[in-house]
């Protein structure tokens, strides 16, 4: 992260008796993209709306800038929000819409009009100034919405998952666009999303919330690699979790008794949250596991392959094991091993795992 | 199976014959019997003439009584309009605690019969001394049109997505203008259609404006004056067929419009998804 843009600190906005954001500090820096992820009613909505005016904190304070504009009202702040549903106002034209806030704004008519062609071109819409709002498809409103916004020039935008309501196709080339733009003009984005894919493809860092709180701030791959809590662990991608007991600490490498995995020693950046005798989690990715016929490492669980399912791009296999409440999950590109035969279910296999990817999770 | 469904089919095409029949059969006796040359309502019909049309332009006391009609439905209908802009805004906007009681008694005025309005209205007026005149009968239809007024705008605003106005805030504008370039456009045919709707709601009451007119009748006043003198009953016939082709004129037109509002609405937001 480079130097702080906006600086939420301490910010809490309650509903009735429930707090919708809990006391979240948080500061992302000047151009960066930046995705507030999480459920669902996790607070995300709330958090984003008070950085654009629509709603006040009830304690705590944010500053974009430098400048606190926790009590400024929408139309007084360096930010433009591309909503939700759009609102595109459906009783002017698309020029119209996109050259809405420029009215206010003392411009000559052909600077205004300048405007409004370069953030047609901005969306690739040159030509449909004239169109009526109510002609568009979802995509161009999409569009439409984001160069309306993006016309008054803001310091940061705001989009409230802006692709939710669109195709998966369209979603993804939208996906790209949208990265390509905030790249192009340097705009700080708060991007607002449940879709963990989305998140991790566009963003530079990812907040995850979960009950009006973040749980952890960190880039897409760091996220996915090294969750820090069994909910961003379980929320970002798909994880296999057991139960294991640390049975000693030292140095960076923690001891670990795990009744599927057995005793393994593995590494840790914050060896300091764990104690011999603590109960914990351990995680690991589908797609860390390598199934064989044959075990080639000491670190092999004997286990029956009951389910293998066909995912276009891979394979998941499930895999029962000794000691274990769920089956494992397993992802491969190929169904078959090095010998050529295909997997089929009710075979007897290994699976062989790292233990230096094995991520730790304290048990909450 | 298909012999039973066909019976149950007829029967209510037939029912639905008879009951159209029965709401609208007896309208059609009034502009029938407005061209019948005779002052008898009776058949057989006797020739057809335009003359109790001619009668009807050209009788000063009815012109009289239906520009003061006007002028008590414009009255009554730009009140309660905006009356009802500002009731149906605070319902929809605020969750506010009794809602629905609110509701309740905004529209109860629909249930409650004219003669009882009426007679309050009169005993009001008088008691506290607002001299009866046209504008007590405005005041009187402010009251019977308010409640459609409400309904009207009430329907708009419901499918009012909030996120227009954020937007506009969002945009740099401030409360003031955006009620002018967006809220007020976008329930701008609900506005009309509710003018239209409590026009014609004023302008086809007799009740109230029985009770509260003063020596200025509106029209259905004067028409009811007129129903003592049998030779004018034709003229009344001639004046009532004109009514009936207006008022549908213009509740067609109120619904028109409102619907055509919603459809562009409508459109917008499936597109949107």
């Amino acid at each position: 992260m480079s130097d702080t843009f906006i600086h939420i600190e301490n910010v809490i906005k309650r509903f009735g008796a429930r707090a919708a954001v809990n006391n979240v500090t948080l500061d992302i820096g000047r151009g960066e993209f930046f995705s507030l992820l999480g459920p669902s009613g996790c607070g995300k909505t709330t958090l984003l709306r008070m950085l654009g005016g629509f709603a006040q904190p009830d304690s705590g304070r944010i500053l974009i800038d430098a400048e606190d504009v926790t009590t400024l009202p929408p139309n007084r702040r360096p930010t433009n929000m591309v909503f939700q549903s759009y609102a595109i106002f459906p009783h002017l034209t698309v020029g119209e819409n996109i050259g809405y806030g420029l009215r206010r704004q003392k411009l000559e008519t052909s600077e205004r009009d300048r405007r409004v062609d370069d953030a047609l071109a901005l969306i690739r819409l040159d030509g449909f100034g004239a169109r009526r709002a109510t002609e568009l498809s979802g995509g161009e409103r999409q569009r439409v919405a984001l160069a309306r916004a993006l016309v008054m020039r803001p310091k940061v935008l705001l989009l409230d998952e802006p692709l939710g309501a669109l195709d998966k196709r369209l979603r993804e080339a939208m996906q790209v666009e949208l990265r390509q733009i905030q790249r192009r003009l340097g705009i700080t984005f708060v991007f607002v999303t449940h879709d963990q894919e989305e998140a991790l493809s566009m963003s530079d860092r990812i907040g995850v919330m979960s009950g009006g709180r973040i749980l952890q701030i960190a880039g897409p791959k760091m996220l996915y690699d090294a969750p820090n809590c069994r909910e961003v662990a379980e929320f970002v991608g798909t994880m296999n979790l057991l139960p294991a007991l640390v049975t000693g600490v030292s140095g960076g490498n923690v001891k670990v008794q795990s009744p599927v995995f057995g005793a393994f020693e593995t590494v840790t950046a914050e060896p300091e949250r764990y104690n011999a005798g603590q109960k914990i989690l351990i995680a690991l990715r589908p797609e860390k596991f390598e199934v064989v016929r044959a075990a080639s490492s000491p670190h092999a669980i004997r286990g029956t392959l009951t389910a293998v399912s066909y995912l276009g791009d891979r394979h998941q296999f499930q895999i029962t094991v000794e000691n274990a409440e769920k089956p494992l999950l397993a992802g491969t590109h190929f169904d078959r091993s090095m010998d050529g035969a295909p997997f089929r279910s009710g075979e007897e296999i290994y699976v062989q795992w790292n233990p230096n990817e094995v991520v730790l999770l304290p048990k909450t | 199976m298909t012999a039973a469904r066909g019976l149950l089919r007829h029967g209510l095409t037939v029912y639905a014959v008879c009951y159209l029949s029965f709401l609208y059969v007896p309208l059609f006796l009034l502009p029938l019997f407005s061209f019948n040359d005779s002052i008898f309502i009776a058949f057989p019909l006797s020739g057809f003439t335009t003359k109790w049309y001619v009668q009807m332009f050209q009788d000063d006391a009815m012109h009289r009584a239906l520009w003061n009609t006007v002028k008590v439905g414009v009255m009554a209908s730009l009140v309660s309009t905006i009356l009802g802009l500002f009731a149906a805004r605070a319902l929809t906007r605020y969750a506010m605690p009794g809602r629905s009681v609110v509701l309740g008694f905004a529209t109860l005025p629909l249930f409650i019969p004219d003669i009882v309005l009426g007679i309050s209205l009169l005993i009001l007026m008088t008691s506290v001394g607002i001299p009866l005149s046209l504008v007590s009968v405005a005041l009187g239809h402010v009251m019977l049109c308010l409640p459609f007024a409400i309904a009207v705008l009430l329907s708009r605003f419901e499918g009012f997505d909030r996120s227009y106005e954020e937007a506009s805030l969002d945009l740099g504008e401030n409360g003031w203008m955006t009620f002018w370039r967006v809220t007020f456009p976008l329930v701008l045919p609900g506005i009309v259609s509710s003018l239209l709707l409590t026009f014609i709601v004023s302008f086809d009451d007799f009740l109230i404006a029985f009770f509260l007119s003063g020596t200025e009748p509106t029209l259905p006043v004067y028409i009811w004056a007129q129903l003592r003198f049998p030779f004018q009953l034709p003229g009344v016939l001639a004046l009532g067929a004109a009514i009936l082709l207006g008022s549908c004129t213009v509740v067609v037109i109120a619904e028109w419009i409102r619907s055509w509002g919603v459809k562009g609405e409508t459109h917008s937001h499936i597109a949107g998804i």
